[in-house]
C-alpha cells in the first residue's frame, strides 16, 4: 500500500517544481485545445452505458432524472434511442419536439404522442414512420432549435414541432429553459450571432466569467451530473404523476400570463426568430417541418370569458394564435391548429398535459395532414 | 471568574515561569489561533451570530483550565462540569435553535459548529486531570489545543500531551510545508474529486425515495455511499492534517485504510481514529473497569459485552440524538463482541487463521448495512432498505 501520508517527493524544491510543470502543461493543453476548439469535458459527457443495455432512452428527460437533462444537448441525445438504434432503409424517421406534455409527463412510454404516432404503423414516402420524442419540459422553442440543429446527425426526414405561446417568451420566466440554455451555450451563441439576436442572447444567457473564456474544460460541474447519469440504463425510470385534474381549479381574475406580462410585452420578440432558424435548418438537410399549436384545457366557470384557463389571458393566446397562422404560412410551414381540438376532461394536471386518450385524438388529427 | 483565570494561569511551575513571563505572553499564540479558529468559523458559518459562538467556546475552555489548574477537577465541580458540557452536547444536538446545520424557523441558522468535537477535548482533559495525569498546559497553549482552526469544525480530536509536544517542538520548516501541501493536495483530490463524483452516483439512485429499485441497484447505492463518506470525511482530515502541518501544528491521523481491515475491531482502530480511541479510553476502559471491581471474573463476557454496546452506543449518540444513530452504534457493538469471541473461539479449538484478505469482504458488508442506519433519516426507510438489500 503506497504510503499517502507523507510526500513521496522528499524534497520541498521538488514538489513546487512539479507542481509549477503540471500547471504549465495543462495550461499549454488548454491552449491546444482552445485552438482546435476541442471541449474534452463535452466529449466526455456524450460517453454513456446504454449500449451496455442494449437500447436507447424512449425520452430524453423523465421526471426520475432531470439531473439528465443538466448535459449537453449532444449528450442527452447521444443517449436517445434515435443515436443508438440506426435509421433502417425502410424508416421514414420523425422527432418530436415539444415541452412536458409531449414529452409525456404522467403517461408510461407506449402512451404519448411520439409512441401512438409508431404504434399507427403509418407509411410516408413508401416507408414505416417511426417518431422519436425529443420533448423536454417547459415550452421553449429556442431550446426546441438547438434540438432539431442536434438531431440532424441521425438523419431524420420531418420533425413534427409542438408549440404554444409560452415558448414565445421573450425573456426568461423559468429555471429550466435557462439552464438548458445556459449549458448549450456555445451552439446558441454561434445560431444567435449568424442571426442577428446578440441581443436576445444576452438576455437569456448569464455572462461568462473571463476567467472561463480562456478555459478549454468548460463547465466542470457537468462530470458530476455525467457520473449520475451513469446508472440511468440499469434504472426503470419514473414517468411523473397526473393525479390532479386542472380543469377544477378555479380561473384567477389575472391568468399567469397576460398581455402586460413582462415577456409577452411587444409580442412578437425577437423569440419568434426561432421559428425562421428552425425552418432554414429543416430546409438545409431536406427535413419536412410540420408545427402543431399544442392544445390547451379551455376552463369554463367564473373569469373564463377574460381567460381561456390559469396559464392563458384570452386576449394574450388570441393574439399569438394569430401571429402563428401569419409567421407558419409566410415561411412555408404546415401549421396543425389543435388549440381548442381536445375536450376538457383529457386534461391532467396542467392546462397542457393530457392523458392517453387526448394523445390519440391528436395523432388522429396529425395523420389526417400527414396524409395529405 | 477572571480571578480564577489569573489564579490559574498564574498557577504553574518556576520552570514554566522562565519560559514564558507573562500572562500576555501566554496567551498570545492562543489568540492567532483564536483569530485562525474566528476565520474558520465565518468561512464555514457564514454568520456572524455564529462566529458569536467562539465566545461561548472561550467561556468553556477557559473554566476548563481553571478547574485544572485550581485542583478543583477533582472535586464535585469537576463532575458537575462534566455534566455541563456533556448536557450542553446533548442539548446542541437536539435543541433545533443551536442544532448543527438546523435551520431555526423564521430565524438565521445558528450551528455551534464544531462543539462536538471541542466537548470532547475538554472532556479529555478533565478526565485526565480526574485520573492525576500531569497537565501543565498555558492558557494559550490549552486554546491553541482546543480551538486548533483545521480540526475545529470537524476534526480530528487531539490529545493535549500530543498537542503540547506538537506546540513545544516545531518540526524543521521544509519537511512541514512539502508534507502539509501534499496533504492538502490528497485531501482536496479525495473530497472535492471523488468524493463528489460518487456523490452524484448516491444521488442518482437515492434509494430512500426509491424503494421499488432492485437489490444490486440498492448494494450499489450503499456501497457508493460508503466510498463516498470515507473519501469526504477521509478528505476533509487529509486537508485538516495538511494545514496543520502548514500552520507547524501538526494533527493525529483519523483515517488508515479502513475498509481494508480484516475484522471489524480492525477496522475501529482505523476508521475515525481520533474519536474511536477517546471512546476507548474514556468509556470502553472505564465502564470495564467498574464492571470488574464489582464484579468478579465469571462475568467477564458480560462485562466486555457491556462495554462493547455502551461504548458504541455513546458513539452513535455522539453522532446524532436519534434511534437510526443509536441503532448503528448497538449494531457496531453487537459486531465488536462477536468478532472478539468469534476470534478467542478460534483460538481455543486451535484453527488454522483465515488469511486478513478473507475477513475484508465479511467486514465490509457488514459496516455497509450499519451505514444503512447511519444515512437514512428514520427507521422505517433504513428497513425498508435493508429490506431491499435482502431481495425482498
Amino acid at each position: 500500500m503506497i504510503n499517502m501520508r507523507t510526500s513521496p517527493i522528499r524534497s520541498l524544491p521538488s514538489l513546487i517544481r512539479i507542481v509549477v510543470k503540471a500547471v504549465i502543461l495543462v495550461a499549454i493543453l488548454n491552449f491546444v485545445f482552445l485552438v482546435v476548439g476541442f471541449d474534452p469535458i463535452q466529449a466526455l459527457v456524450r460517453i454513456n452505458l446504454w449500449g451496455l443495455a442494449g437500447r436507447g432512452r424512449e425520452r430524453v428527460i423523465y421526471a426520475s432524472d432531470f439531473q439528465n437533462g443538466q448535459l449537453p444537448i449532444p449528450a442527452l441525445l447521444a443517449t436517445h434511442e434515435l443515436a443508438v438504434r440506426p435509421k433502417a432503409a425502410d424508416e421514414y424517421r420523425v422527432i418530436v419536439l415539444g415541452d412536458s406534455a409531449v414529452m409525456g409527463w404522467g403517461l408510461q412510454d407506449v402512451e404519448t404522442f411520439a409512441a401512438q404516432l409508431t404504434a399507427r404503423g403509418l407509411y410516408r414516402d413508401g416507408k414505416r414512420l417511426v417518431a422519436y420524442n425529443l420533448a423536454y419540459p417547459t415550452p421553449s422553442i429556442a431550446r426546441d432549435t438547438l434540438l432539431i440543429e442536434a438531431a440532424q446527425r441521425y438523419q431524420p426526414d420531418a420533425a413534427i414541432w409542438f408549440v404554444t405561446a409560452t415558448g414565445f417568451a421573450e425573456l426568461p420566466h423559468d429555471d429550466l429553459t435557462r439552464g438548458v440554455l445556459q449549458i448549450n451555450r456555445s451552439q446558441l451563441s454561434r445560431i444567435t450571432d449568424a442571426n442577428g439576436l446578440a441581443d436576445w442572447y444576452d438576455r437569456w444567457v448569464m455572462p461568462e466569467a473571463p476567467v472561463t473564456r480562456w478555459s478549454a474544460f468548460r463547465d466542470p460541474v457537468l462530470t458530476g451530473v455525467w457520473i449520475g447519469t451513469l446508472p440511468y440504463p440499469f434504472i426503470v425510470p419514473d414517468v411523473g404523476k397526473a393525479e390532479r385534474r386542472a380543469a377544477l381549479a378555479p380561473i384567477p381574475i389575472k391568468a399567469r400570463f397576460t398581455s402586460d406580462h413582462p415577456v409577452f410585452v411587444g409580442m412578437p420578440g425577437d423569440t419568434w426568430r426561432f421559428l425562421e432558424i428552425g425552418k432554414q435548418v429543416a430546409d438545409s438537410h431536406g427535413m419536412q417541418l410540420f408545427i402543431v399549436n399544442e392544445p390547451i384545457l379551455i376552463q369554463i366557470g367564473a373569469n373564463s370569458e377574460t381567460n381561456y384557463n390559469t396559464l392563458y389571458e384570452r386576449a394574450l393566446y388570441d393574439r399569438y394564435r394569430v401571429e402563428l397562422a401569419v409567421r407558419t404560412q409566410v415561411l412555408g410551414i404546415p401549421l396543425i391548429d389543435l388549440w381548442d381540438a381536445i375536450p376538457a376532461a383529457n386534461f391532467t394536471d396542467t392546462v397542457l398535459h393530457m392523458d392517453a386518450d387526448g394523445y390519440r385524438q391528436v395523432v388522429d388529427r396529425v395523420i389526417e395532414v400527414l396524409s395529405e | 471568574m477572571g480571578r480564577l483565570l489569573i489564579e490559574a494561569a498564574s498557577n504553574v511551575t518556576q520552570a514554566e515561569r522562565t519560559r514564558k513571563s507573562s500572562l500576555a505572553i501566554q496567551i498570545r499564540p492562543g489568540l492567532i489561533v483564536l483569530g485562525a479558529a474566528v476565520v474558520a468559523y465565518l468561512v464555514s458559518a457564514g454568520s456572524f451570530l455564529q462566529v458569536g459562538l467562539i465566545g461561548l467556546d472561550l467561556i468553556l475552555i477557559g473554566v476548563t483550565f481553571a478547574l485544572i489548574r485550581t485542583g478543583r477537577a477533582n472535586s464535585w465541580l469537576g463532575l458537575l462540569w462534566i455534566g455541563l458540557i456533556i448536557a450542553v452536547l446533548v442539548g446542541v444536538k437536539i435543541v433545533p435553535i443551536f442544532g448543527v446545520g438546523t435551520v431555526n424557523a423564521g430565524g438565521p441558522a445558528l450551528g455551534w459548529i464544531g462543539f462536538s468535537y471541542l466537548a470532547f477535548r475538554l472532556l479529555h482533559m478533565v478526565f485526565d486531570a480526574r485520573l492525576g495525569k500531569p497537565n501543565d498546559a498555558t492558557l494559550g497553549e490549552t486554546v491553541t489545543y482546543a480551538l486548533h482552526p483545521a480540526s475545529l469544525i470537524a476534526g480530528p480530536i487531539d490529545r493535549l500531551p500530543r498537542s503540547l509536544t506538537e506546540q513545544r517542538h516545531r518540526s524543521a520548516l521544509a519537511p512541514r510545508i512539502r508534507d502539509g501541501l501534499w496533504r492538502v493536495g490528497t485531501g482536496v483530490f479525495k473530497k472535492l474529486v471523488i468524493a463528489n463524483s460518487v456523490y452524484a452516483l448516491i444521488t442518482a439512485i437515492d434509494m430512500p425515495r426509491n424503494p421499488g429499485y432492485s437489490a444490486g441497484l440498492a448494494w450499489a447505492w450503499i456501497i457508493a455511499y460508503a466510498f463516498y463518506l470515507y473519501f469526504d470525511f477521509a478528505g476533509y482530515s487529509d486537508m485538516a492534517i495538511g494545514a496543520g502541518s502548514l500552520i507547524g501544528l501538526r494533527l493525529p491521523e483519523n483515517f488508515a485504510n479502513p475498509y481494508g481491515q480484516p475484522n471489524l475491531t480492525r477496522f475501529w482502530t482505523s476508521w475515525h481514529i481520533s474519536l474511536s480511541a477517546w471512546l476507548r479510553d474514556y468509556v470502553f476502559f472505564p465502564v470495564s473497569r467498574i464492571l470488574m471491581q464489582r464484579t468478579d471474573r465469571r462475568h467477564q463476557t458480560a462485562i466486555q459485552f457491556t462495554a462493547q454496546i455502551t461504548t458504541m452506543l455513546v458513539c452513535g449518540l455522539w453522532h446524532g440524538i436519534s434511534l437510526n444513530f443509536a441503532v448503528w452504534g448497538l449494531w457496531h457493538g453487537v459486531g465488536l463482541f462477536a468478532t472478539a469471541q468469534i476470534i478467542q473461539l478460534w483460538r481455543r479449538m486451535g484453527w488454522t487463521p483465515l488469511p486478513g484478505w478473507a475477513g475484508v469482504p465479511i467486514m465490509f458488508v457488514y459496516v455497509c448495512i450499519g451505514w444503512v442506519f447511519f444515512c437514512t433519516p428514520d427507521m422505517p426507510t433504513a428497513l425498508m432498505i435493508l429490506g431491499r438489500l435482502a431481495g425482498l
